[in-house]
């Protein structure tokens, strides 16, 4: 039981309530043991240097735990589908790369862009809902009808239209042309713009409703009559007291758009090859469930853990952060 | 209460107008035409050919135009139009037969869900923070962060190919042996599996939180005290209220039953709307995909209406505005 | 609200319980020799459409026919079977200028085609084919307000009438000299469809033929139950061969995996070449599963990369020629595909009555790349990419299909061979529609393009290699000859084959051709897709072609040995 003491501070006591929840401290563990994985993978991989000697390649590795291929190129037609071994612990996929590091690779691009994606969804929808919430009337009116609207559109099929958007026709073709590395800047933008056009209705509605019993708040008036204007009393006053259920809301985001995401990239529509990501690995490794099925299973099993991990989290902080959703009792 | 019907009807209106003037837009802003890429692989054509094709399919009006004319034909003629990539189907018999599909497929989910989500969710609630409770917990959670084409594929698998005891997909067993209700039913015993998982997780959650909200009131705890009996509290007084959000929930589910869903109907070779809505899409078969999101929008908006009316009649302090 | 509940989980489960308990098995056959007269064949696609004018997916081919190309439900003039040699269907005999079928006036540049329809050939009810039904199909296919793709073959047509008391000898009068006319022509039923069209012909798109064909080939249309299967049954009044046969059902599973669980299930008998992926195929040729072959049939797919010729980097040839020799083709085709595709030499395929047998070959030789690089300016830099004098990097893009898994890999393999040279190659895919509806059609690609072109038996290079046929604006941007390959005497060539009536001047047109080709290397040569179809062991009769004729052109053949 966790009632406040004399000379606690509220973040030892929300700490030591959220500890209560054993399932989200070990999510978060375990989220952050993924994220450190996917940050350290490029530092425990072998580098592989070719020589040519005497007409034939030779290849050389550097010290590391893993290899991307056992020929020192960026794919390998002569080892596909291997199975575990001591330099590839999870075995090579269908061009011959090692599994743990493409799996490690995915996890960044997923979980980047699901806490990316959840950000901007959530910022939209602090903006958009508090402006609702505060201003009422006329426009609370439209903003909640154009959430309704948006809510009553048929998801997926929305999602794949935007998807197949030709950024070029809108003048956006720099961001096409834009390289990082290997990395599909172009697909990744348009992925997070679908998903964050999907993910803020949730937090706007929830704002909103905060800002509809807050505004009618002492400490609001006060600052009113202080003569502080509108936007530093929605933002300096009431959005931070409508903090909890928006950490929540995005936590949980987080977790929904990293299932979006591997959706629409099953179904080719967000990340391309040869950038990794659990949701392409899972598209790609599709047509192999017959001769190596693990190729499928390994990615789906990290999809679900994390986006568990992530409802968990959630799950943890609104009992931590949300007084509604303690028993009468206090207890959580 | 009448006026806030009237108004909301009203804004439904305009919100459909709108929302068909966008996606006719965001149709005709796809790049690609699937006639046109058919005539890629054909080394004959020639300019007049593409010229005659356009002219013949209205693709060079001005958006104006284009949709002007569906507008008319749809309202004015009272005519649904014709797939173009389904083989010159008529629109309405397309809609009418894959939602059929989807609705046997849905319908069949929601009530298994429901049947098992409501009394778990429920028992969870009054057994709150018993083994299981944790139990329910955990694997709702589990259930709600699946990835739905990867179940599916692993039940397919598990079940249709390893074990053999259910068939991998399609609707009946085709010739004389099928087309009965049991071999109907037999078929859709796995999608129907696999869509009900996630389903069962998240009104287990739903009613979970809706009932502990009711059970913690004060007017249970007088029940109580008053001497009835469990049975007597909860059936009678803290359930009713607390099937109040799982009714307007249920509402809104209703569009769910026709739009279907994408992946499991792939997955299963399940003809239904979820198929539909995104190989119009793709194919950039306007008439379809106007009258199909349409419906489902304009069914949508049905549902949400209902469900606040629902909720304001059912619990007098709710107020609509 | 208890009691009711239980009674509805309780209803559920006898109601799933009955249902698991019903069937046997997966397939439950009655009679074990019943079941060896109808096939289940798995297709991956639906038909789009059974009507002959406006059909676009090889499914509807596969399924149907399309009086073209013989299918269960239509006979064509002429069969062009797996051997690829032409043959007489419902004509008594192919046109030819020795039986005087043929005949061509080359100052006029006029031909005239008869031919003798087969007096048993009928419809499925009982009205036999006249040239009536030919002129008909002609007509509509030349009406503007239909929407018929192609009718160049049409175009050519000056005239078509029928002559003799049953009508059953068509002549036909070209103003064209056309080399392919003894292919055969389309025909409808016309006894049906004349009604369709004349009470609205800018409707005919929608006339109940696509849904429900009348049928003049061995078998005809039972049921057609839409996104799931497709049944045809033995057609009583087939004129023809008899078949062995009652039953063919398509069953259409548009998920390769369930697609392999159904195989593994029993409950297929074949899968058509439109089903499983080459992997796929690959997989289960080394791990069978019980009672099924897979049959590798070499194809005409010509899977290629396009150069964009305007392009200064690849509008070089040495550079052309670098990238040809710094693809590893054999390595290709003996670790990725198995040994089981052909690597091209030259876009005619080896079975191709114009093929060459002393074409150059480019093999893999990085040394030579290296060399052709440098002598095209591009110097090995610091990091390893060639570099030309004024700094810039040899970065080209290679643009495909997206969602395509082989082609993603190949690009990928050639990303990692091209590196070892210097190329850097990046990737950029895009959905099908959007690649060719736009990005090949106008031209819009960088540097480089993969996708494949349908060849058949009697291709020649006026389409693919003609100045004319570069797409452009002024021609509202049709044409194939997306390369943009202008060359002068190629070009001359292309145009004198398919109005050149005698066989060997155009084998030896074609194969001067070839050989200008190859030196130029307008796309960069990949590898002719194989056809893959899997098949159980007692299927008698199963010749895949490997062109667009589907599977089913011999459905009469098929049987189950005992």
């Amino acid at each position: 039981m966790t009632t406040l003491a004399a000379g606690d501070s509220i973040r030892n006591h929300l700490w030591r309530r959220f500890c209560q929840h054993r399932l989200a401290i070990a999510s978060l563990v375990l989220l952050g043991i993924l994220a450190a994985l996917c940050a350290a993978a490029p530092l425990l991989v072998q580098t592989a240097t070719i020589r040519e000697v005497d007409g034939v390649d030779e290849v050389a590795f550097g010290p590391g735990l893993w290899r991307y291929t056992d020929t020192g190129e960026s794919i390998d037609t002569g080892g596909r589908f291997q199975p575990s071994s001591a330099h590839h612990w999870l075995g090579t996929d269908d061009l011959g790369r090692d599994l743990l590091i493409r799996l490690l690779e995915g996890g960044r691009i997923s979980l980047t862009v699901g806490l990316v994606a959840a950000l901007c969804a959530s910022l939209v929808g602090v903006g958009i809902g508090a402006l609702a919430g505060y201003f009422g009337g006329v426009l609370d009116m439209l903003l909640m009808r154009f959430t309704d609207a948006m809510l009553s559109v048929p998801v997926l099929a929305l999602m794949i239209v935007i998807s197949m958007v030709d950024l070029t026709k809108l003048g956006l073709g720099w961001l096409v042309r834009m390289r990082w590395g290997e990395l599909d800047v172009a697909g990744l933008a348009k992925l997070m713009f679908v998903v964050v056009i999907f993910q803020w209705m949730g937090v706007a509605r929830l704002v909103r409703g905060s800002m509809l019993t807050l505004k009618e708040r002492d400490f609001v008036m006060a600052a009113r009559a202080l003569g502080a204007g509108h936007a530093r009393i929605i933002f300096h006053h009431l959005v931070p007291n409508a903090m909890a259920p928006i950490i929540v809301a995005t936590t949980l985001a987080a977790g929904s758009t990293i299932l979006y995401e591997s959706v629409l990239s099953f179904l080719g529509l967000g990340v391309m090859p040869p950038t990794s990501s659990w949701g392409n690995m899972l598209s790609s490794a599709q047509e192999y469930m017959r001769k190596s099925p693990w190729l499928a299973v390994y990615p789906g099993v990290l999809i679900w853990l994390t986006v568990t991990a992530f409802n968990f989290l959630g799950d943890g902080l609104r009992d931590a952060l949300d007084p509604k959703h303690l028993a009468a009792d206090g207890r959580a | 209460m009448k006026s806030y019907v009237l108004r909301r009807v009203l804004q439904a209106v305009v919100v459909l107008f709108l929302f068909s003037v966008a996606l006719r837009a965001l149709l005709d802003a796809m790049p690609g035409d699937p006639t046109l890429m058919a005539m890629f692989n054909r080394p004959n054509i020639k300019a007049e050919d593409i010229a005659r094709i356009e002219r013949l399919y209205g693709t060079r009006d001005p958006f104006p135009v284009k949709y002007a004319k569906w507008m008319t034909m749809v309202f004015v003629k009272g005519e649904m139009g014709v797939s173009r990539s389904e083989g010159g189907r008529p629109v309405s018999e397309l809609i009418l037969e894959y939602s059929w599909n989807s609705l046997q497929l849905m319908s069949l989910a929601f009530a298994l869900s429901l049947a098992i989500a409501i009394p778990i969710g429920i028992l969870a609630a009054v057994r709150q923070h018993s083994v299981v409770d944790y139990a329910t917990g955990f694997f709702s959670f589990l259930g709600i962060s699946i990835p739905s084409f990867w179940l599916g594929l692993m039940a397919i698998y598990l079940f249709a190919v390893w074990l053999q005891w259910l068939p991998p997909g399609g609707m009946t067993t085709i010739g004389a042996e099928g087309g009965g209700v049991s071999d109907r039913l037999h078929h859709l015993l796995l999608p129907v599996l696999v869509l009900s998982v996630q389903t069962i997780a998240v009104w287990i959650r739903y009613t979970r939180a809706s009932m502990l909200e009711v059970i913690h009131e004060d007017y249970v705890r007088t029940a109580r005290a008053k001497g009835l009996g469990e049975g007597q509290v909860y059936g009678k007084h803290a359930l009713r209220n607390a099937l109040i959000p799982i009714v307007t929930l249920l509402a809104l589910s209703i569009p769910e039953l026709f739009s279907g869903a994408l992946i499991t109907e792939t997955l299963f070779s399940w003809p239904g709307m979820g198929r539909l809505l995104y190989r119009s899409v793709i194919n950039k078969d306007h008439m379809v995909a106007m009258i199909a999101f349409l419906i489902l929008a304009a069914l949508t908006l049905v549902c949400n209406l209902l469900a606040d009316v629902l909720y304001a009649v059912v619990d007098p302090r709710v107020r609509l505005s | 609200m208890r009691a009711p509940t239980q009674r509805l989980i309780l209803a559920l489960l006898v109601l799933v319980l009955s249902a698991c308990g019903d069937d046997s098995g997966p397939t439950a056959p009655a009679d074990a020799t019943a079941e060896r007269r109808t096939i289940t064949i798995g297709i991956q696609q639906e038909p789009d459409n059974l009507h002959p004018l406006f059909q676009e997916m090889s499914a509807s081919i596969e399924v149907g026919g399309d009086t073209l190309r013989s299918g269960p439900l239509s006979a064509g003039l002429t069969v062009r079977g797996a051997d690829w040699v032409l043959r007489p269907w419902m004509a008594v005999e192919i046109p030819s200028v020795a039986n005087g079928q043929w005949r061509v006036d080359l100052e006029k540049k006029t031909m005239i085609t008869t031919w003798h329809i087969k007096p048993e050939a009928c419809w499925e009810d009982g009205t036999p084919v006249t040239a009536k039904d030919f002129i008909f199909a002609w007509k509509v296919k030349m009406d503007p307000n239909v929407p018929v793709v192609d009718n160049s073959m049409e175009k050519r047509i000056a005239s078509m009438r029928g002559e003799g008391a049953d009508q059953k000898t068509l002549v036909v009068e070209w103003n064209a000299l056309y080399a392919t006319a003894d292919e055969g022509l389309v025909c409808l039923p016309s006894h049906v469809e004349q009604k369709v069209y004349d009470q609205d012909p800018g409707k005919y798109k929608e006339s109940p033929h696509g849904r429900k064909p009348l049928s003049n080939g061995p078998f005809r249309l039972a049921e057609w139950a839409p996104g799931s299967h497709v049944v045809l049954e033995r057609n009583p009044k087939w004129w023809g061969p008899s078949v062995q046969l009652d039953r063919i059902i398509f069953k259409i599973i548009g998920d390769t995996n369930t697609m392999l669980a159904n195989l593994q299930a029993g409950q297929l008998d074949a899968i058509s070449p439109v089903g499983i992926s080459f992997d796929q195929a690959l997989e289960l040729d080394k791990n069978p599963v019980a009672g099924f072959r897979v049959v590798f049939t070499p194809g005409l797919v010509w899977e290629h990369v396009d150069f964009n010729l305007d392009n200064k980097i690849v509008g070089d040839k040495r550079v052309r020629q670098a990238l040809q020799y710094a693809t590893d083709r054999d390595k290709i085709v003996g670790e990725y595909f198995g040994g089981r595709q052909e690597a091209a030499h030259s876009w005619l395929p080896p079975k191709h009555y114009a093929h060459h047998p002393d074409l150059k070959k480019y093999g893999y030789d990085p040394k030579k790349a290296a060399a052709l690089l440098a002598e095209a300016g591009w110097k090995r830099g610091a990091d390893g990419t060639c570099v030309n004098d004024q700094g810039e990097r040899l970065t080209l893009t290679i643009m495909s299909t997206a969602g395509n898994k082989v082609r993603e890999n190949i690009e990928q393999i050639l990303q990692a061979q091209w590196k070892r040279v210097g190329v850097e190659l990046v990737i950029q895919n895009q959905e099908a529609n959007v690649f060719f509806g736009v990005t090949m059609r106008e031209r819009k690609f960088p540097h480089l393009a993969m996708y494949a072109w349908s060849m058949s038996p009697t291709s020649d290079g006026e389409n693919l290699w003609t100045i004319e046929n570069i797409p452009s604006a002024a021609s509202n941007w049709v044409g194939q000859n997306t390369p943009g390959w202008r060359h002068a005497e190629a070009n001359e060539l292309d145009h004198r084959v398919p109005t050149t009536m005698d066989k060997d001047e155009r084998i030896r047109l074609l194969r001067r051709e070839q050989e200008i080709w190859v030196e130029e290397l307008p796309t960069l040569l990949l590898y002719f897709r194989t056809e893959t179809t899997v098949v159980r062991n007692e299927l008698q009769g199963w010749q895949p072609t490997g062109t667009d004729v589907g599977v089913s052109w011999n459905c009469h053949e098929w049987h189950f040995a005992k």
